[in-house]
C-alpha cells in the first residue's frame, strides 16, 4: 500500500471533519478511522502513535470546555449552574470570569472540541497507517537531501536516550548524584560528545557508500533548474497575494499562483530527472490506492450536498442534532478501505520473538 | 589489488608519523589480517584503503595508495563506493536506513543502479549472506551477529572487489562470531573478494588469513605468511604459543594442525595436572535466591540461584543478549528485581547510594570511558579520591600499579583501551569495594593490554576481592576464572570449576582445551609450568 493513499485518505475524512459540528458525524468520523487502524497498521514502533493522539485529542476537548466554563457567552437560555463571577478591570471588554453558566455554551465548545479532536485523530491515523519513511521514499528527488535528514534524526533520538540513561548510570556507579539540575548538567555534555562523534562516523560511512557521488552536471541544465524554481516560487507569492486581496482582482491570483505551481513541479521534476540516484523498489500506485481514496471521497461529496442545519447543529436554542441518513452514510463508506487496502506486511517482529530468533541461526551456525 | 607506494602519514597535531614508509601489495583474491598493539596505526592502515584517511580525519600523507589503480589522491572516499566496501566494528554507527532490505538498496541507489539490478543484487547477497529470513526486520531488532552480516552485505550490493573489516566479531560472542567469519571466508572462496581484515582476537581468525600485515609503532610494516610472521611474533594466538612450549615444528596456526600433536603432548603431560586455583574462601559474599526479572513482557532473568564467596573470579558467560548484563546491573542496583532476593554481604544493592554503593560493589562498565568524567588522569584521580572518601593519592597509586608509564595530565580519551580499562578499574578500586564487576572486559584490548589485565584480575582475587566478569572471551575466562556460569535465555545452565566447564564446552572452549582434549588443559601458562615441572 502507498503510504501517500493514507495520507490521502485520512485527509479527506479530516476534510468532512472540518466541515461540521454535529457530534454524530464527528464520532462517525473517529470510529471509522479507529476500527481501520485497529486493523489495517503494521507492527513497527511508528503504528502506536495514535495513542498519543488520542490523548491529545482528549485534552483539546477538556481545554476548549475549561476556557467556555471560565469566560462564559451571556446568550443561551438553558441555565446549567451559576460560577462566583470575578470582576475584572474596565479594560477587558466583553471578558469575563465566572457567572452563569449556560448548557447552550457548554453544548457548543464540546462539539467544536470534538470537531478539532477528529481532525487531530485522522492525522494521528495516517501515521499510524503509513510508514513516515515509505512516504520519503516518496517525496520528488530534488528534496531527497531533506528527507534523508528526517530519517537520520529519527533514528538519532532513541539513541540520545540511550546515551543519556548510560551516562546516568556511570554516574550512579561512581556513587553521585543522579537527580537535579547539576547532574543533569553533567549528562548532557558527555551526551552531547557522543552524538557528534556518530554524526561523524555516520557521515564517513555515508560518504564511503558513495552519497553525493553524482553524474556530472553540465552548468547550463542546473542554472535553467534554479531558474524554474525561483520563477515558480516568485508565481506562487503573487498568486497567495492576490487571493488574499491585495490585487483588485482575484482571477489573477489565482492564475498565478497556478503558474507558480506548475513552474515548481517543473523545476523538481527537472532537478530529479537530472540527479543520478535511483529509488529501490518505490511504491507505486495500483488499483488498491485509488479504491482506498475513493471510498473517503464518497463522504467528501455528500457533505457537500447535505444542509447546513445537520452540518452545524444550532445550539440556542437547543435542540437534538438533526440527522442525515445519506451523509452518516457516506461517512461509512470509508470503512471500505479495510477489504480494499492489502494485509500490512509483519516489517518489525516483537523483541521477544527476537530471542527465538536468535536462538534458530544458532542452531544453524552449529 | 591494493597497493601502498611509500606511504607516510601523520596525523595533525602529532609529531611523529603514525606510519612511515609504508610499502605494501595485497593481491587480488587474498584475505590479509592485520594485526598490532592498539594505537599502532591498524586504524589508518584501513583508513587509507578508501581514503577516509585524511579526507575525514585531517593530517598529512606522502606517498600514494592505490585500489584497482585508483589513487586516493585523485578521487574522494565516495568515489571508492564501488570498489572498496568498509564495515566497522560497531555498524549501528554506520547504519543510514532503518529496515534490512532499503539498507542493502542504499549503496546501490547512491551510485544511480537500475531498479531492476538492485532487486537481483539484493536478492544474491541475501541469500549470500544468509539474512533472507530478516529482509524485513528493522535494524533496531537485529542481534549483533546478524547486525553485522547486514553490514557486509549493505556494502557488498555496489559489488566491491575491495573489503575492509575493522573488528568485525570483537563485540560478538564466539558462535556470532563464527557466523560472520564463515561469511568472509565464502565471499573470499566463491565471489574472489580481497578482503582486508583487522582483529585483536587472533585465535578466531588467523585460520582463514592468507597474509598477516604487521603494524607496529616502533618497526617497518611488512607483510607476510602467517606462519613466517607468527613463528618469532610476540602477538599470537594460544595455539601457536602452545607449539612454541611445547617445541612442535612446523609451527601450527590452527587446532586442527595442533591435533596432530596432541597426541604426543598428552602423554607428556600424563602424569601432570592442571594447577588449581582456588583462592581459600572465608565467607559467602553474594547471596542470590529465586532471582526473577522481566522486561516488559520479556523474562530477562529466571530462577537465579547463586552463592559467590570472597577470592572468587566468576566468569559469567553466555550468547549476546542471554542476560549476563542485566545480572551485572542486578547485582549492583541499577534494576531491581521483578522476585527473589539479591544480598552483598548482607546488604540489598537497590538500597546502597552514594558512598555506600561503592564500598559495596563496583563495576566497570561495557564502555569503560563512562565511568570517567574529567579531563586528565590526574583530576579523574582527584575526583575519584573525594568520591570515595579515600586518602588523597590512593586512585592515582592504584592506577600506576595497574599499567606503566601514563602522562598524568593525558586526557582520558587519548588513552589506549588497555590503559581507559586500567585507569577506570583504579576509580573502582579507590573505594576498596569487597566485590568488582566487570562487562566484557577485553573489548578492544590487544594481547599485551589483555596479559596485563589477567595479571591484575589474578592479584586482586588473591586479596580476597570477589570479581565477576561478563565475558564472550573464551580464552580470557579460561586464564583467570576459578568458576564458569553459562546463562542461556535467562537461566543458569552451568555452574562450576572452570576446568570442567570450559573443557567440556564445544561453544565456550579455549584453543588449548580444543587441542588436548579430552584432558583438562585450559592455557599456555598450566602446560608451561608442568613441562617445566618435569624437566
Amino acid at each position: 500500500m502507498h503510504s501517500g493513499a493514507w495520507w490521502l485518505w485520512a485527509i479527506f475524512l479530516a476534510a468532512m471533519a472540518a466541515g461540521t459540528t454535529n457530534p454524530v458525524l464527528l464520532i462517525s468520523i473517529i470510529s471509522v478511522v479507529l476500527i481501520v487502524v485497529r486493523f489495517r497498521k503494521s507492527d513497527a514502533p511508528w503504528s502506536r502513535s495514535i495513542k498519543g493522539y488520542l490523548i491529545a485529542a482528549g485534552l483539546v476537548i477538556a481545554i476548549r470546555m475549561f476556557l467556555v466554563i471560565i469566560t462564559p457567552d451571556i446568550f443561551g437560555d438553558t441555565l446549567l449552574f451559576t460560577l462566583p463571577q470575578i470582576n475584572l478591570p474596565s479594560f477587558f471588554v466583553g471578558v469575563k470570569l465566572g457567572g452563569e453558566i449556560k448548557a447552550n455554551t457548554v453544548i457548543y465548545a464540546f462539539q467544536e472540541g470534538l470537531r478539532l479532536a477528529t481532525i487531530l485523530v485522522c492525522i494521528g491515523g495516517a501515521q499510524s497507517l503509513a510508514s513516515p519513511t515509505r512516504l520519503l521514499k516518496s517525496i520528488p528527488a530534488a528534496l531527497y537531501e531533506v528527507g534523508l535528514s528526517i530519517v537520520v534524526a529519527l533514528t538519532f533520538a532513541p539513541q540520545l536516550a540511550f546515551d543519556a540513561k548510560r551516562v546516568r548510570d556511570a554516574q550512579f556507579l561512581r556513587g553521585r548524584k543522579t537527580k537535579g539540575i547539576r547532574a543533569l548538567a553533567k549528562t548532557f555534555i558527555p551526551v552531547l560528545e557522543g552524538a557528534m562523534e556518530r554524526a561523524l562516523l555516520l557521515a564517513s560511512a555515508m560518504d564511503s557508500r558513495g552519497y553525493g557521488r553524482r553524474i556530472h552536471q553540465s552548468e547550463s541544465k542546473r542554472r535553467i533548474t534554479n531558474i524554474l524554481m525561483l520563477l515558480g516560487l516568485l508565481g506562487i507569492l503573487f498568486g497567495l497575494s492576490g487571493l488574499l486581496g491585495v490585487f483588485s482582482q482575484s482571477n489573477i491570483g489565482a492564475l498565478t499562483l497556478l503558474i507558480g505551481i506548475s513552474l515548481s513541479f517543473l523545476a523538481l521534476w527537472f532537478a530529479g530527472k537530472n540527479a543520478s540516484r535511483t529509488n529501490y523498489r518505490p511504491d507505486k500506485w495500483h488499483i488498491p490506492e485509488v479504491l482506498v481514496i475513493t471510498s473517503a471521497l464518497f463522504g467528501l461529496v455528500a457533505m457537500r450536498f447535505t444542509e447546513s442545519i445537520v452540518l452545524n447543529p444550532v445550539t440556542s436554542p437547543l435542540t437534538f442534532p438533526q440527522i442525515n441518513l445519506i451523509t452518516l452514510f457516506s461517512i461509512w463508506v470509508s470503512i471500505l478501505a479495510i477489504p480494499l487496502s492489502p494485509q500490512p506486511p509483519l516489517s518489525n517482529r516483537p523483541v521477544s520473538d527476537l530471542f527465538k530468533a536468535n536462538s534458530h541461526l544458532q542452531r544453524n551456525a552449529a | 589489488m591494493i597497493k601502498f607506494e611509500n606511504v607516510t602519514f601523520k596525523y595533525s597535531g602529532s609529531n611523529f608519523p603514525i606510519l612511515e614508509n609504508v610499502n605494501l601489495t595485497i593481491p587480488a583474491g587474498e584475505l590479509a589480517l592485520v594485526v598490532g598493539k592498539t594505537g599502532s596505526g591498524k586504524s589508518t592502515l584501513l583508513g587509507l584503503i578508501n581514503g577516509l584517511v585524511p579526507s575525514f580525519t585531517g593530517g598529512d600523507l606522502t606517498g600514494d595508495v592505490t585500489v584497482n589503480g585508483r589513487s586516493i589522491k585523485d578521487f574522494p572516499p565516495r568515489d571508492f563506493a564501488d570498489l572498496v566496501g568498509v564495515v566497522r566494528q560497531d555498524p549501528r554507527a554506520s547504519f543510514v536506513t532503518d529496515l534490512v532490505e532499503d539498507e542493502l538498496a542504499y549503496g546501490m541507489e547512491q551510485l544511480g543502479i537500475s531498479q531492476s539490478t538492485m532487486r537481483r543484487r539484493v536478492e544474491e547477497v541475501l541469500d549470500l549472506l544468509g539474512l533472507a529470513e530478516l529482509r524485513n526486520r528493522s535494524l533496531a531488532t537485529l542481534s549483533g551477529g546478524q547486525r553485522q552480516r547486514v553490514a557486509i552485505a549493505s556494502v557488498l550490493t555496489t559489488n566491491p572487489k575491495v573489503l575492509v573489516l575493522d573488528e568485525p566479531t570483537s563485540a560478538l560472542d564466539p558462535s556470532a562470531a563464527e557466523e560472520v567469519l564463515a561469511a568472509i571466508q565464502r565471499l573470499v572462496h566463491d565471489l574472489g573478494l580481497t578482503v582486508v581484515l583487522a582483529e585483536h582476537r587472533l585465535e578466531r581468525v588467523v585460520q582463514y588469513a592468507d597474509r598477516v600485515i604487521v603494524v607496529d609503532r616502533d618497526a617497518e610494516v611488512y607483510a607476510d605468511r602467517p606462519s613466517q610472521v607468527f613463528a618469532n611474533s610476540l602477538l599470537a594466538p594460544p595455539v601457536v604459543e602452545l607449539g612454541r612450549a611445547a617445541g612442535w615444528s612446523p609451527l601450527p596456526l590452527t587446532v586442527r594442525d595442533a591435533r596432530k600433536f596432541a597426541d604426543e603432548l598428552r602423554n607428556r603431560l600424563e602424569k601432570s595436572k592442571p594447577r588449581i586455583r582456588i583462592n581459600t574462601p572465608t565467607k559467602t559474599l553474594v547471596n542470590v535466591e529465586d532471582l526473577n526479572f522481566n522486561y516488559g513482557n520479556i523474562r530477562a532473568l529466571r530462577h537465579i540461584d547463586l552463592s559467590i564467596s570472597d577470592g572468587e573470579i566468576v566468569a559469567l558467560m553466555g550468547r549476546n543478549g542471554s542476560g549476563k548484563s542485566t545480572l551485572l546491573s542486578q547485582l549492583v542496583g541499577l534494576l531491581a528485581p521483578t522476585t527473589g532476593s539479591i544480598l552483598i554481604d548482607g546488604k540489598i544493592p537497590t538500597t546502597l547510594k552514594g558512598k555506600s554503593l561503592i564500598e559495596s560493589v563496583g563495576l566497570v562498565p561495557q564502555e569503560p570511558t563512562d565511568l570517567l568524567i574529567s579531563d586528565s588522569v590526574i583530576n579523574e584521580c582527584i575526583a575519584s579520591d573525594s568520591d570515595s572518601g579515600a586518602v588523597p593519592g590512593t586512585t592515582l597509586s592504584i592506577f600506576e600499579q595497574l599499567t606503566t608509564d601514563v602522562a598524568e595530565d593525558s586526557h582520558p580519551r587519548d588513552l589506549s583501551e588497555g590503559e581507559k580499562l586500567s585507569l577506570a578499574l583504579a576509580v573502582v578500586l579507590a573505594a576498596k569495594p569487597p566485590l568488582i564487576l566487570l562487562d566484557e572486559p577485553t573489548r578492544g584490548l590487544d594481547y599485551a593490554a589483555k596479559r596485563q589485565l589477567v595479571i591484575n584480575l589474578q592479584k586482586l582475587g588473591k586479596k580476597n576481592h570477589t570479581i565477576i566478569l561478563a565475558t564472550h572471551d573464551v580464552e580470557l575466562a579460561a586464564e583467570v576464572a576459578t568458576r564458569v556460569i553459562l546463562l542461556a535465555d535467562g537461566e543458569i545452565v552451568t555452574d562450576g570449576p572452570v576446568n570442567d566447564v570450559l573443557s567440556s564446552s564445544p561453544m565456550f572452549s579455549p584453543q588449548v582445551s580444543k587441542v588436548l582434549a579430552p584432558a583438562h588443559w585450559l592455557t599456555v601458562s598450566d602446560v608451561t609450568y608442568a613441562l617445566e615441572d618435569l624437566t
